[in-house]
């Protein structure tokens, strides 16, 4: 459950994302490949070495849907329902690369928003990114 | 045992030499507090956690944040040997103050996280994965002794 405070350091942070989502996107797929190398197994269909251009549009299609999540925040689970079946049926991501994924998001958002990049904005975008991940799991078993 | 190649060593060096130990060490600290509140179940004893800003301000707070960075200052000081360097905290935190490992490693994860806001674009992707290596390692170093 969000509270109205945690609801509107999101939309405030999304604000910044939004119209350049390829660019964040393919900041956060840079990082997690480069941090956690073994996450590239779940994108083979981006090559190996993955360029410029397929990070920005994966990773603009990633951040649309998160974008999504921000429009929808209250109902989280019907509007990624779709998703949540792709990722139970087709991609079968291992739920604990997810922790991976948000850890590379938050970076990617505090070395953008240095000091503007509160505890409160942090504890939400947590929340909120891990609970994307248990909807996005949920149907897995 | 964890191999940190001469690059990593070396990225890790540079950043350290700019960090300021007292700032990141108590801000680290504080956010792991205020995002996972459970973490609290370990600082009885650090007196008023009862709000973000009491939090953010308590000395116990900061005086341990700054006590855990200098740490990693020793770490990296000994990267080739962290399960040694940590053996005697990791017993102490087994031991004495019975803390879950599992908090070593989200405390790992805010210090790069407030890291990143210190340092914006130069903590790049190469250098985010040196430090991450380093906490981790520094993580499970902690909880090697425990049984």
């Amino acid at each position: 459950m969000l509270s109205v405070q945690e609801r509107a350091h999101i939309a405030q942070v999304w604000d910044l994302i939004a119209g350049q989502e390829a660019l964040f996107g393919a900041e956060l797929l840079r990082r997690l490949f480069t941090v956690y190398p073994s996450t590239k197994v779940y994108f083979r269909h981006l090559g190996d070495h993955p360029d410029e251009v397929q990070l920005l549009n994966h990773g603009q299609r990633m951040l649309q849907a998160v974008g999504v999540a921000v429009q929808y925040m209250d109902n989280l689970r019907a509007v990624l329902s779709p998703l949540a079946d792709l990722h139970a049926q087709v991609l079968r991501v291992d739920p604990t690369n997810f922790p991976l994924v948000i850890q590379c998001f938050q970076v990617v958002l505090a070395s953008h928003l240095q000091g503007e990049f509160t505890v409160e904005m942090q504890a939400a975008w947590d929340k909120f990114l891990t609970g994307i991940a248990v909807v996005l799991t949920e149907k897995y078993r | 045992m964890v191999h940190f190649t001469t690059e990593e060593k070396a990225a890790v060096a540079s950043l350290w030499a700019k960090v300021n130990v007292e700032a990141v060490g108590s801000e680290s600290l504080a956010r792991l507090l205020i995002v996972y509140p459970w973490t609290q179940r370990f600082f009885d004893s650090f007196g008023n956690l009862h709000s973000e800003s009491a939090i953010m301000g308590n000395p116990k707070v900061k005086a341990h944040g700054r006590k855990v960075l200098n740490s990693f200052g020793n770490a990296i000081k000994h990267m080739d040997d962290l399960k040694g360097t940590f053996a005697d905290l990791s017993e102490l935190h087994c031991d004495k103050l019975h803390v879950d490992p599992e908090n070593f490693r989200l405390l790992g994860n805010i210090i790069l996280i407030v890291l990143a806001t210190h340092f914006s674009k130069k903590f790049t992707p190469q250098m985010q994965a040196a430090w991450q290596k380093l906490t981790n390692a520094v993580a499970n170093a902690l909880a090697h002794k425990y049984r």
